[in-house]
């Protein structure tokens, strides 16, 4: 029994000093080689980068060869690998030693664009190329990257941020700082130079007269047009400088008190050339606006009537010319011409004057009738006469 | 489809009953006949014959005392057996311990998929640390020094063989551990080789409770990554008190093992054997009506497998018992030296010689053969 546990001591004794025979042939007779040398059962050295991990499988890839490891690793990291290469085909290896290793040992890709997140993260150039992780850098801004293409991925490793694009370059990125000239779609902005059409992401909207910034894909059409796809990529910054009508500069917000002196589709006032939209009041109110200033014209962002043109004195004695005015009286008589031309005297019993009623305005007085006029005053033959702009610029007996 | 699965159960039959040809052999020579991409002919045919291979390869541990990674605990007892003149009642036992487990697998396919989807690395090496502890403290007295000695041993001993060229580690480690020791103490036995009554000597009851014994624990070797169920088997080990309970456990945990796996790989896409790694190439993902498909193939293989496997073990088992043992165990020893040196040269020769010292080490100082699976256990446990 003895002689049997000292055989068996002798015996372990044995296996060591052979595994350590083992251990020594192996360390001479396999330092690892290249895999394109390998064959199965060979020790194999391969540094590569980590293209795909999940538990317990990773893939490498070095640019020309994958192999395929047993073990979880980092993706995007480089990895030098002694291991058994147990199937040549397949290339997997049955990992002895990992370490991760520095990227400059790798054959890397370089690529210039400029980083875009949309579903994924990827690199325009303009084609779009889906990276294997985001990076930290602005959407939209310029960056050269390093890594290796794996399958539909590009697999960063390292980047450089350049900041965003300072001209507009087809289908790339732009990040436009402006004012808000136009809210409709496509809104308008304008940048200081140039007016930008800006097509806005579902249900985003922008208020007139805000300053923005935005980010989106530039298209050079006849005007530059950006195409924004996520509401995260509009950012208001401010609001517009307000400063007196007359005063105001393409993208700033006029403000002032003037009257109305044509009424149409747009408002003609006393105190502008430009035309103001967006809100409508009568020939003869004063209003006060603050409004946006556009290339030709201005477009109201806060309007009220101040005082409506009731409330104007009564200016049949004292008519001033080239400001809208109101006069008050009764007809006294009324002449019409046989060109359908009609004249009749308005009085107050202390002044007259000679309202003008053209045929195009298809008005009928009658004699004694009490009239409220809204109009200009002018002559007619040497007289002191009244015109008004339309047939709604009247009130017949207090109705108007 | 009946055609692909008959294919596949005579493949599986060709591997389960060479010595030495382990399935995953087969499956590359297979696979490299097969055009790619496959369709799920190939996927049934491949499944059949792994399936097959499990539900056999009892034949050569048993006959010859040779066995491959996933039978490596087996070969003790089966050999043992067919010593006594049991052969072809451990092979009965083989067969009908796996086609329990077939059965049992299939209604337990369902919770698995759950406990696959949760699974980490880190519970499995948590298993194999208790493993290895309860290896060594279920000995008793200087045993114990021993036990962590051969543990100790065998695990250096697998890390230096994973640095060695070697193309076919684990037959030079697995037949040099269990299957050299087991011939070269059987040499001085001049008696031939019978292969008895096919009779199972177990209560059906005993039978069934240890087949589904087995049945979960070759579930937890599908699970474990590098967990064979040689390995599940030693966790049985400490629940069987003969070789019959013993091999009705590592049997079954074989075959569910092989079940299991296909069911992770349909859940997780993990794979857990050179098959299913030769499916993943060929066809996946496996979608549920194909799953369903591969359950009812279990089936069938599994019966056919059993219909025929006793007969064909007697033949062969016949033929055997006409030669003297010693020349059929000198014959096996010179086949296994022969198959090294043609696998891996002098060097694997040299792996299988210090691997058969190693388990006619353990044998000697009579510790569990079983502890020689540190070869595995170690660098799980270390990595």
């Amino acid at each position: 029994m003895i002689k049997l546990t000292k055989l068996g001591i002798v015996l372990m004794a044995a296996s060591l000093l052979s595994i350590l025979l083992l251990y020594l042939i192996g360390g001479e007779t396999t330092s690892p080689v290249p895999l394109e040398r390998a064959e199965k059962g060979n020790l194999v050295n391969f540094t590569g980068l980590c293209v795909y991990s999940q538990e317990g499988f990773s893939i490498l890839y070095n640019g020309k060869e994958t192999i395929a490891v047993y073990e979880t690793l980092e993706t995007d990291k480089s990895y030098k690998i002694i291991g058994k290469l147990l199937d040549e085909s397949k290339h997997s290896v049955e990992a002895l030693e990992i370490n991760e290793a520095p990227h400059k040992v790798l054959n890397l890709e370089s690529l210039q664009g400029a980083f875009w997140i949309d579903s994924s993260c990827y690199l325009l150039t303009p084609q779009k190329i889906k990276l294997s992780k985001c990076l930290n850098a602005n959407k939209g801004e310029k960056v050269e990257i390093y890594g290796l293409f794996y399958g539909d991925k590009f697999h960063v490793v390292d980047y450089i941020p350049k900041g965003f694009l300072k001209t507009p370059v087809d289908r790339m990125p732009l990040k436009i700082k402006g004012v808000v000239i136009q809210n409709i779609t496509p809104a308008t902005i304008w940048n200081g130079s140039e007016e930008i059409n800006v097509y806005l992401p579902y249900k985003t909207k922008l208020a007139l007269g805000d300053e923005v910034e935005i980010v989106g894909i530039a298209r050079l059409y006849s005007t530059l047009t950006i195409y924004v796809n996520s509401p995260r990529d509009v950012n208001v910054i401010g609001k517009a400088k307000t400063v007196p009508i007359g005063k105001e500069r393409i993208g700033e917000i006029a403000h002032g008190v003037c009257q109305v002196t044509k009424a149409s589709v747009s408002l003609s006032l006393n105190c502008t050339e430009l035309k103001l939209y967006g809100f409508s009041a009568n020939f003869g109110d004063i209003i006060e606006f603050h409004s946006i200033r556009r290339k030709n014209s201005l477009y109201c962002i806060k309007c009220m009537v101040k005082i409506p043109r009731e409330e104007l004195p009564n200016s049949i004695c004292a008519p001033l010319p080239n400001t809208p005015l109101k006069i008050q009286g009764k007809v006294e008589w009324i002449k019409r011409y046989k060109n359908g031309f009609g004249l009749a005297n308005v009085s107050n019993k202390n002044c007259w004057i000679l309202l003008k009623l053209p045929k195009s305005l298809g008005i009928s007085l009658e004699v004694n009738e009490t009239i409220t006029a809204f109009g200009f005053y002018t002559i007619y033959r040497e007289k002191p006469a009244f015109e008004i702009p339309s047939r709604d610029d009247i009130c017949l007996n207090g109705s108007c | 489809m009946l055609k692909w699965i008959l294919l596949g159960i005579l493949f599986g039959t060709v591997t389960g009953i060479t010595p030495a040809l382990h399935v995953n052999t087969l499956a590359s020579i297979v696979g490299s006949f097969l055009i790619s991409p496959g369709g799920f002919s190939y996927v049934v045919l491949l499944y059949s014959m792994g399936l097959t291979h499990t539900f056999l390869d009892a034949f050569p541990s048993t006959f010859f005392g040779i066995p491959d990674e996933e039978t490596a605990v087996s070969v003790l007892p089966a050999h043992k057996l067919a010593l006594q003149g049991q052969g072809l009642e451990v092979i009965n036992i083989s067969l009908k311990a796996s086609l329990l487990a077939a059965v049992f697998s299939i209604p337990l396919a369902f919770p698995y998929v759950v406990l696959a989807e949760h699974y980490t690395s880190s519970i499995g090496k948590v298993a194999v640390f208790l493993l290895a502890f309860f290896l060594i403290v279920t000995e008793k007295g200087v045993k114990r020094i021993y036990a962590t000695l051969i543990f100790l041993l065998s695990g250096v001993f697998g890390l230096v063989v994973d640095r060695l060229p070697l193309k076919e580690p684990y037959f030079h480690v697995f037949v040099g551990l269990f299957g050299v020791p087991a011939i070269v103490f059987s040499l001085k036995n001049n008696q031939k080789i019978e292969v008895g009554n096919s009779e199972i000597q177990m209560p059906k009851r005993k039978f069934l409770k240890f087949s589904f014994i087995g049945t979960c624990f070759g579930m937890l070797a599908s699970l474990l990554p590098t967990f064979t169920s040689s390995q599940a088997a030693l966790l049985g080990s400490f629940l069987s008190k003969d070789e019959r309970t013993f091999l009705t456990i590592a049997f079954s945990a074989n075959t569910s093992n092989f079940i299991f796996s296909l069911i992770n790989f349909y859940a997780t896409g993990k794979t857990r054997n050179g098959i299913l790694v030769l499916i993943k190439d060929l066809y996946y993902p496996l979608s549920s009506k194909e799953l369903i498909i591969l359950l009812l193939a279990t089936i069938v293989t599994s019966s056919i497998v059993n219909l025929y496997g006793i007969p064909l073990s007697k033949i062969i088992g016949r033929a055997m018992s006409k030669i003297s043992y010693t020349t059929l165990n000198l014959g096996v020893l010179l086949f296994i030296a022969t198959a090294s040196l043609y696998f891996d040269g002098l060097l694997g020769l040299a792996v299988l010689l210090t691997a058969t010292t190693i388990g006619v080490s353990a044998t000697i100082l009579r510790v569990k053969r079983t502890t020689c699976m540190g070869v595995l256990m170690l660098k799980i446990m270390i990595n």
